[in-house]
């Protein structure tokens, strides 16, 4: 079982969920919001598999938001995505 | 673990661990936009993770993808990120200074792209605006700036203009 802790800041929270839906597949993951963060507690039964996709999805989530953050400055808006 | 960083820790701190390297910011200095930027160029080969420690910083730690990372190449990593972020915020820095030329120029390009103005923008063009004003009659052409204008420059030699005579009151050849 592994802790992810993503501050909510820095990680669009629309932007979480859609990494966790990507990643739901191959492991078993669970939201809960702190203060500041979004906690994601990952487990899995395969030795490694919980540490690897806390980082895949933490990349994803990030590269998300990214994106995100590129539509709005253009103007294009995240709705829908 | 150690710090490698040249510069005060109080701008960056770059920290090497075991597989990972951390580089807090201060967020004053860059913002958010240059931290997204240079985060983003690490992301096809370490995995990124952002945090905020404190107010108004951000930490980035990257893990490589790669296993066999050894500590210098953890460094340089690290190294390759302060870069980046230098080079982003410089960038967001130009583009924010620029954006009203930007705009501007944007703005021409895609009016002038929209065709001609149609009749009915034409007659509500203002031509009011009064010409510019020209003292050294820059914009006349040849013929109006030399023209004859009485019967004294019908008596002046053929082919020299009034423009050519000096100071002295003697008319030249012309050429000079």
């Amino acid at each position: 079982m592994l802790d992810l802790r993503l501050h909510l800041e820095l990680y669009a929270s629309a932007a979480i969920d859609r990494a966790i839906a990507v990643y739901a597949g191959h492991a078993q993951i669970a939201r809960t919001d702190e203060a500041a963060h979004a906690v994601l507690r990952i487990e899995s039964p395969r030795a490694g598999r919980a540490a690897l996709v806390a980082r895949e999805l933490g990349n994803y989530a990030l590269g998300l938001t990214i994106q995100e953050r590129g539509d709005v400055a253009q103007g294009r808006g995240g709705a829908g995505r | 673990m150690g710090q490698v960083t040249g510069m005060s820790a109080a701008m960056v701190e770059s920290l090497v661990s075991e597989h990972a390297v951390s580089v807090t910011v201060d967020e004053t200095l860059y913002p958010l936009d240059a931290v997204y930027g240079a985060a983003f160029t690490f992301i096809d080969r370490c995995y990124v993770l952002l945090d905020r420690p404190g107010a108004a910083q951000v930490r980035i730690t990257l893990t490589p993808k790669s296993l066999d990372t050894g500590e210098s190449a953890l460094r340089d990593v690290a190294g390759e990120l302060e870069n980046e972020l230098l080079s982003c915020a410089w960038r967001a820095q130009i583009v924010r200074e620029n954006r009203a030329v930007i705009e501007a120029v944007t703005l021409k390009a895609i009016s002038g792209a929209m065709g001609p103005p149609t009749l009915d923008e034409l007659e509500d063009f203002d031509f009011t605006e009064e010409a510019f004003e020209d003292p050294l009659g820059i914009g006349l052409s040849w013929e109006e700036k030399y023209k004859k204008k009485g019967p004294e420059a019908a008596a002046a030699p053929a082919g020299a203009a009034p423009a050519a005579v000096d100071a002295t009151g003697q008319a030249g050849d012309g050429q000079g």
